[in-house]
């Protein structure tokens, strides 16, 4: 009986494993993936790419909003801190930082008429942690339409994703 | 059995083990959450999570956001529902038409509804899969078509689902989801009869 109980135990306990294991690395794992190819998409390191609309030809996340124009910076802490900023825009806009584990570390609204909200975040040591030297800003901002969106080419000029001593 | 034997066999099912463990947690967090797992909210056939984007999640909630719903909102900035069935509970597929109607009025700033196909993306030369409040004007209701030629294509979607997302959503989106009137898809006709 006992030799048989025991592998059974053992199967069981390494299924438990590999479950919970798998299961608290995927968050990780889906980011890295996100990173590398954005980065292999040519999205810029400690810079922000210019506004792009999705669209079913340029999509490499899952369910991207085609009514959006994304701006993606992607942090990279191992030369000291980084200074994220979002230019105002008229329509709907949102600034979020995302950490490695795919937790929102900060979320800042762009379309605040009244600029009540401070639009711009310290990534790093004195600043948000993000739990690791690498993260990535997201800036989204509302393009129902063409002229919609030549607008916000001109209100991405104020963003900013670099280090602290170029930011102005 | 040898000594070797033993540690053969206890090698390859603690190998077994870990491969199946990690198979059943990978696939298992592809899927659309169930009612247990995270902030579930149910509206009608429509779902939301409202844990997204929170680190204060269980493991299995945090896994299957970040497989279905990378880099996404915050909840006080945007909420996700998601149905994968029309009005009659039957799963929403390519080769059938139907009408969406609803309020354009659904308490945020602003919303769309997007169509994914059965891998969470944009289908492929579909042209419409998506459509936002906009469109609708200053109308109380709206109804739009989802098929092949439709408002919405359904084009190379195959299982398809629909996203709505509700941007800056007011207060008691989040307290009291029950109030909201969100969209009916009804199931008009399908290419194979049914």
């Amino acid at each position: 009986m006992k030799h048989r109980i025991i592998p059974a135990v053992v199967f069981l306990l390494s299924i438990y494993i590999g479950y919970h294991a798998t299961l608290s690395k995927v968050p990780n794992v889906m980011m890295k993936g996100a990173y590398e190819r954005l980065s292999a998409g040519a999205t810029p390191i400690n810079d922000f790419s210019v506004p792009r609309m999705i669209t079913d030809k340029n999509q490499t996340i899952v369910r991207p909003s085609p009514d959006l124009a994304y701006s993606v910076c992607l942090i990279d802490l191992s030369q000291g801190p980084i200074w994220v900023r979002g230019g105002k825009t008229e329509g709907y806009g949102s600034l979020t930082i995302f950490d490695m584990k795919s937790d929102v570390v900060i979320v800042k609204d762009l379309s605040d008429k009244n600029f009540t909200v401070k639009r711009s975040v310290l990534i790093g040591e004195g600043g948000f942690d993000v739990h690791g030297d690498k993260a990535i800003a997201l800036i989204r901002r509302y393009a129902p339409n063409l002229e919609s969106f030549e607008r916000i080419k001109l209100e991405a000029k104020e963003d900013y994703c670099g280090p602290v001593k170029n930011q102005n | 059995m040898s000594k070797f034997g033993r540690i053969l066999l206890y090698a390859i099912l603690i190998i077994l083990g870990l491969l199946i463990g990690a198979y059943t947690a990978w696939t298992g967090s592809a899927k659309i959450p169930s009612a247990e797992v995270g902030q579930r909210v149910f509206v009608g056939e429509w779902t939301a999570d409202y844990s997204i984007g929170t680190s204060a999640t269980d493991p299995k909630t945090r896994a299957m956001v970040a497989r279905r719903g990378l880099l996404a909102l915050p909840r006080s900035e945007a909420v996700y529902f998601t149905r994968t069935t029309d009005s009659d509970g039957q799963a929403l597929r390519e080769g059938c038409a139907y009408a969406m109607t609803g309020s354009t009025q659904m308490g945020s700033l602003w919303w769309s509804v997007t169509l994914y196909d059965q891998d969470d993306f944009l289908p492929r030369d579909a042209g419409n899969y998506s459509i936002t409040v906009d469109q609708f004007e200053a109308a109380k209701d709206f109804s739009v078509s989802i098929s092949k030629n439709g408002d919405l294509s359904t084009r190379n979607s195959g299982a398809f689902d629909l996203t709505l997302r509700l941007y800056k959503p007011s207060d008691w989106v989040i307290s009291e989801p029950a109030r909201l009137a969100l969209p009916a898809v009804k199931r008009l006709t399908c290419e194979d009869g049914s």
